[in-house]
């Protein structure tokens, strides 16, 4: 909700007095240092730091042995699947910072707290595997939905081009080879893909 | 591209036609690709090993033989739409190699092997239509291809994996556990999809 959103909603209910207090204690957020396509880019940086935390969190949980039996071959692709999103990260950053904007470094998502508390709340592989499938499809949809948009931004069509089908490659993976049931579709899809009012900043 | 892979004396960087707009060629020449794995997956389906094989591996190629179909004819209606002929002809650079290759398939583990070839072609030429195309609705059918192109490649380089390997097919957890650790990986071969071996924009175009 906007700061002008906000007070006209509470002038409304509560009345003016009560407005001007909470006016006082909650100044407006900022104004979003990303504007046009750059918002895209930001996106799609905060989605890749996400799955960073998402597979830092769940290497964690495999190495303390809190997710069953040891499953090497999910160890493994839990390091390299992090190391591309690290990587991904690093690219969409890149543009930002070439835009002289700031790079995104945290993860500035509405639905962050929901995400990493499910990612937090497996207790066995096979949830933290459908959790990490459903985050990469979410992904490839994503970088598939906002190559539409970035007209005039060549590097950042580039980088969706070759970083989606490298997200579909992880979701295909986690299912056909831990969940034992291949889920690949006609096609990747959009319908998943996170909307830009996600995005806090 | 090894010496083994499916290829022809055609330059994958040969000059763009200058009979047809961009976004013609591109999508004529996506549709001959998918035209030719059609072919392949079809012949694959009726192989006596795959027949006598495993119900998965059936499975799989029938499904990615639809899925191919319906690229082709995406490709085909897209192109219709910006006023080109559509594409139903097997890319010319790779047909009769794919064919020949095809010919001595012995094993489920070489067939995959060449699938997941023909796959990463058209992944990485998708990826870099996508970067060529002028729409934004063409470039998202594009990375949308190339998507799924790429993760029918990280199964079969899965699958190739555990047949060369001795190990059972996929089965949840339960399988992952007996699995060296390295075959968590083979799928997920890189950080950035590749383009060197995509094809050239008027490669399969309507001659």
């Amino acid at each position: 909700m906007t700061g002008y959103s906000r007070r006209a909603f509470v002038t409304g209910t509560a009345g003016l007095g009560l407005a001007l207090a909470l006016d006082a204690c909650s100044s407006p957020s900022p104004p979003s240092p990303y504007a046009g396509q750059l918002r895209t880019v930001a996106l799609a940086a905060a989605l890749e730091n996400q799955a960073v935390s998402a597979y830092r969190s769940i290497d964690s949980a495999l190495t303390a042995g809190k997710l069953g039996p040891a499953i090497p071959a999910l160890a493994a692709f839990v390091k390299t699947a992090m190391a591309h999103h690290v990587q991904h990260a690093a690219t969409w950053n890149a543009i930002l910072a070439k835009a002289h904007k700031p790079t995104v470094t945290g993860t500035p998502l509405s639905g962050n707290g929901q995400v990493m508390d499910t990612i937090g709340a497996s207790k066995d592989a096979e949830a933290a595997i459908a959790a990490l499938q459903h985050l990469e499809t979410q992904a490839a949809q994503t970088h598939t939905a906002a190559i539409s948009s970035l007209t005039n931004l060549e590097t950042a069509v580039t980088a969706a081009a070759a970083i989606a089908p490298v997200e579909a490659m992880h979701a295909a993976t986690l299912g056909y080879l831990f969940g034992g049931q291949s889920a690949v579709a006609e096609f990747i899809g959009t319908g998943g893909a996170l909307s830009i009012k996600e995005l806090t900043l | 591209m090894t010496a083994s892979s499916p290829s022809s004396p055609s330059s994958p960087a040969a000059p763009a036609s200058s009979e047809a707009p961009l976004d013609v060629q591109v999508l004529q020449s996506a549709a001959s690709l998918e035209n030719l794995v059609v072919a392949a997956y079809t012949s694959a389906a009726g192989m006596p090993f795959v027949a006598a094989g495993s119900d998965s591996l059936r499975a799989l190629i029938a499904r990615n033989l639809a899925h191919h179909k319906a690229h082709a004819q995406s490709f085909n209606q897209a192109v219709a739409k910006a006023g080109g002929a559509q594409q139903h002809a097997a890319d010319p650079r790779y047909a009769e190699s794919v064919v020949n290759m095809l010919a001595g398939m012995k094993d489920p583990s070489s067939l995959a092997g060449l699938l997941n070839q023909l796959e990463d072609i058209i992944a990485q030429t998708c990826v870099r239509y996508a970067s060529l195309a002028a729409g934004g609705d063409l470039r998202t059918l594009f990375v949308n291809v190339a998507s799924v192109e790429a993760q029918h490649s990280a199964e079969l380089l899965i699958a190739r994996t555990l047949f060369d390997g001795g190990h059972a097919e996929p089965g949840g957890t339960v399988a992952a556990r007996a699995v060296p650790a390295a075959v968590g990986t083979v799928g997920i071969p890189e950080a950035a999809y590749p383009t060197a071996d995509a094809s050239a924009i008027n490669e399969g175009a309507v001659r």
